[in-house]
C-alpha cells in the first residue's frame, strides 16, 4: 500500500503531470493530423522520451497514446476519413451526424465515452494486474513458453490476412532478436564483426523504422496514387445543434458502460486489439438498439459504442504486459520498447522490482485521462482545424522525425541506416501481407521466449518428453495448434 | 472494363524465391558462420535462429502450395497493373530521397539532411508553392542544426 501512495505521489509530481499533458496535446494533434496513426506516433515519440526520468517517459508516450485514439475521432467524424483502421466505425454514424450539422454533438460524445471506458479500463488494469501477476509467477518457464508460442499464434493469426504469413512475421522477429552476444555463453550470433550489433538489432531503429517511417512510404504511396481527402468541414449549425443535453448523455450512458466492458475483454487477449473492439462493440450496441435508434444514419450510441471500446482497449491491454511481460497490441509493444529502453524489464516480477514505477504509471494514467477531457473539452473545435495540414508537409517532417529520432539514440549513423532498412522492409511486408505489427512483437518477446525455453532444457535435462508432465503447457500447445489450424481456414481481418 | 484472368505465378514462386531463399542463406551460411557452439551450453547458441529459420522455411512451402493450388483466380481492372506500377514508383521514389537524405547526413550532417529530405520530399509529393517548401524547410532544418552539428 505505501508503495501505491508513493507511485500516486511520483505522478502528481509537477515533471510527470507535465509529460502527460505534453502527450496528452501531442496525442490529440497526432490524432487529428491526417496520415498519423497512433503506432507512428509512439514510435517517433520514443526517441523523444530518451532523456525523461521513466515515469515521465512512460507517462508522455501513455498520454500521446490514449489522446490519439480520442483524436482520431475527430477525422472520422468531421471529414469521414479514419485515421487508423479502428476509426472507421466511428465514420458509420459520426459522418452523418456532422450531416445533419450535430458534428460538435458527436465530437462531445466520443469525447466522453474514451475518457469513461479509458478509466474504467484504467481500473480494471490497476485490479487485475497484480493477482495475475501473482498467478504468472507460479507458472513454470515450461507453461510461459507455450504460453508465449499461444500469444504469438493468436496475434499472428489476427493481425495477418494469412496465417502461415502472420506466423513468418513473428518468426523473423525472433530470429532477428538473437542478433547479439549470446546470453548463456557471451558467443556473438549473427554480428557480421559489427560492435553495434553486441547488443543486439536496437530495438528503437526497428520500431521507429517499422512502424513511422514505413507508414510514411505508405502515406506518400497513397497520396499520390489516390490524391488527396476532401477536406470537407463541418458545417455552421444552430446552438441547439451543437449541444449535448443531459438527456442525450443518459440515453448514451449504457452503450458507453457497455462498450467499456468489451473493449476491457478485448484488450485483455492479445493479438484482437482496438479494431476487432470497436466494431464489435458497434455491432453489439446496433444488435441491442432500440425502437428509434437509427444506427448508420447518424446514432450518437454508435459513436459512442466505436470511440468507448476503442479507447478502453489501450489500458487494457497492459494487463498482459505487467502482469505476463506479453504485449497484447502493438501499443502495448511499443510501451515494452519504451521501459526497456528505461532498463526496466515487463513481466510478473516488474511489480517486485519497480512495483512504485508501476504504480506511478497507474497514476499518470488517471491523470491523463482528467488530462484527456479537459484539453479535449477546451480544444475539441481548435483540434480539429488541425485537419486541415496538407500530407505535403507531415510526410516530410515526420520522416525528418524519424532520421533524427534513430539518431539520437546511439549518435550514430548505424542506427539511422538500421532504421532506413527496416522501413523499407516494412514496406516490402506491407505490399506483400506480412504483418508489421506480429514481427514486432516477435522480436520484443523473442528474448523472454528463449530465456524461459532455455530454464524450460535446463529443468527438463533435455528430455522433451518431460512436457507430458505439464498439463496446462500441453494445453496451451494443443490450443496454439488449434488456433493455427483453425485461422487456415477462415481468415479476419486484416490489422497494420 | 473488368476482365477475368487468373493471377499469374510469378508473384507466388517470387515469394517463394525470396522468402525460401532468405531462409535457406540463414540455415546454410548465416547460421553456420555466424554462430559458435558450446558443448556446455543447455542451450546452443544456433538453435532458436535454425528453428525460426526452418520453420519459416516450412511456412513459405506451405504457403506457395496454397497459393499453386487455389489458382487463385481473380477479377481485376483492366488498367490494375499500370496503376499497381505507379503505386511502387511513388513509394519507392519517397525511399530513394529518404535514403539521399541519410547519405547527406553521414556526409554533411543534419542541416544537409533538411535540405535534402524537406524539400525532396515535398516536390515528390507534388507541392509546387515554392514558398512554403522554403518556409517549412527552414523551420524543421533550424531548430535541430544547433542540436546535431
Amino acid at each position: 500500500m505505501d508503495l501505491l501512495w508513493a507511485g500516486f505521489g511520483d505522478a502528481l509530481q509537477a515533471d510527470a503531470l507535465f509529460f502527460v499533458f505534453l502527450g496528452i496535446v501531442l496525442g490529440y494533434a497526432v490524432g487529428v493530423l491526417p496520415g498519423l496513426n497512433r503506432p507512428a506516433a509512439l514510435a517517433v515519440a520514443i526517441p523523444l522520451s530518451y532523456y525523461m526520468s521513466p515515469l515521465s517517459a512512460i507517462a508522455f508516450l501513455i498520454g500521446i497514446a490514449k489522446a490519439s485514439g480520442a483524436g482520431g475521432a475527430t477525422t472520422a467524424i468531421l471529414l469521414n476519413t479514419p485515421g487508423e483502421p479502428n476509426a472507421a466505425a466511428t465514420c458509420l454514424d459520426g459522418y452523418p451526424l456532422t450531416r445533419q450539422g450535430k458534428g460538435e454533438q458527436a465530437l462531445k460524445v466520443a469525447l466522453y465515452g474514451s475518457v469513461i471506458g479509458d478509466v474504467l479500463a484504467t481500473v480494471a488494469l490497476i485490479a487485475l494486474a497484480l493477482p495475475l501477476a501473482k498467478v504468472a509467477l507460479k507458472i513454470g518457464p515450461m507453461e510461459m513458453t507455450a504460453l508465449m508460442l499461444l500469444s504469438l499464434t493468436f496475434i499472428a493469426a489476427l493481425s495477418a490476412e494469412s496465417m502461415s504469413r502472420g506466423l513468418i512475421s513473428g518468426l523473423l522477429g525472433i530470429f532477428l532478436a538473437t542478433v547479439g552476444l549470446d546470453p548463456e555463453s557471451a558467443t556473438p550470433r549473427m554480428t557480421f564483426d559489427y560492435i553495434e550489433l553486441m547488443d543486439g538489432v536496437p530495438l528503437l531503429a526497428i520500431t521507429v523504422g517499422m512502424l513511422a517511417l514505413t507508414e510514411m512510404f505508405i502515406q506518400a504511396e497513397e497520396y499520390l496514387t489516390r490524391g488527396p481527402e476532401a477536406a470537407v468541414q463541418a458545417g455552421s449549425s444552430s446552438k441547439e445543434l451543437r449541444r449535448l443535453s443531459m438527456s442525450e448523455f443518459r440515453r448514451v450512458l449504457p452503450t458507453i458502460l457497455k462498450s467499456s466492458l468489451a473493449g476491457i475483454g478485448i484488450g485483455i487477449i492479445p493479438g484482437l486489439g482496438p479494431t476487432v473492439a470497436s466494431f464489435l462493440s458497434y455491432a453489439m450496441a446496433k444488435k441491442t438498439a432500440k425502437p428509434g435508434d437509427c444506427f448508420g444514419k447518424g446514432e450518437l450510441k454508435g459513436v459512442a459504442a466505436a470511440e468507448t471500446a476503442d479507447n478502453a482497449v489501450v489500458p487494457a491491454s497492459l494487463i498482459p504486459l505487467f502482469a505476463l511481460g506479453l504485449p497484447g497490441s502493438v501499443s502495448a509493444a511499443i510501451l515494452i520498447a519504451a521501459l526497456m529502453i528505461h532498463g526496466v524489464t515487463p513481466g510478473p516480477r516488474i511489480f517486485e522490482e519497480n512495483g512504485q514505477l508501476v504504480y506511478g504509471i497507474y497514476g499518470a494514467m488517471l491523470v491523463a485521462s482528467l488530462f484527456m477531457l479537459l484539453v479535449g473539452r477546451v480544444g475539441l473545435m481548435a483540434f480539429a482545424k488541425l485537419t486541415l495540414v496538407p500530407q505535403t508537409i507531415i510526410i516530410p517532417v515526420v520522416t525528418l522525425l524519424c532520421v533524427v529520432g534513430a539518431y539520437v539514440e546511439s549518435r550514430s549513423m548505424f542506427s539511422v541506416q538500421i532504421m532506413v532498412g527496416f522501413a523499407v522492409l516494412g514496406y516490402l511486408m506491407h505490399r506483400f501481407n506480412y504483418s508489421r505489427v506480429t514481427f514486432l512483437i516477435g522480436f520484443v518477446i523473442g528474448p523472454l521466449f528463449e530465456l524461459s525455453l532455455r530454464q524450460s532444457i535446463i529443468i527438463s535435462q533435455g528430455n522433451p518428453y518431460v512436457v507430458l508432465q505439464h498439463p496446462v503447457a500441453l494445453a496451451l500447445i494443443a490450443v496454439a495448434v488449434l488456433t493455427s489450424l483453425l485461422f487456415t481456414r477462415s481468415r479476419p481481418a486484416t490489422q497494420v | 472494363m473488368m476482365r477475368r484472368r487468373t493471377v499469374p505465378l510469378w508473384p507466388v514462386l517470387g515469394e517463394l524465391a525470396v522468402v525460401g531463399g532468405a531462409s535457406l542463406l540463414a540455415l546454410f551460411w548465416i547460421i553456420p558462420t555466424q554462430t559458435t557452439a558450446d558443448p556446455f551450453a543447455a542451450l546452443q547458441p544456433g538453435l532458436v535462429p535454425n528453428v525460426c529459420a526452418t520453420a519459416i522455411l516450412v511456412l513459405i512451402l506451405i504457403q506457395t502450395w496454397n497459393g499453386l493450388r487455389k489458382g487463385r483466380a481473380a477479377e481485376e481492372e483492366a488498367a490494375g497493373d499500370a496503376a499497381q506500377a505507379h503505386s511502387w514508383r511513388s513509394a519507392l521514389g519517397a525511399m530513394a530521397i529518404t535514403i539521399a537524405g541519410v547519405l547527406a547526413f553521414h556526409l554533411a550532417g543534419l542541416l544537409a539532411t533538411s535540405l535534402v529530405v524537406i524539400p525532396g520530399l515535398m516536390l515528390w509529393l507534388g507541392e509546387r508553392r515554392y514558398p512554403r517548401v522554403g518556409v517549412v524547410t527552414l523551420c524543421c532544418a533550424l531548430p535541430f542544426t544547433p542540436l546535431f552539428n
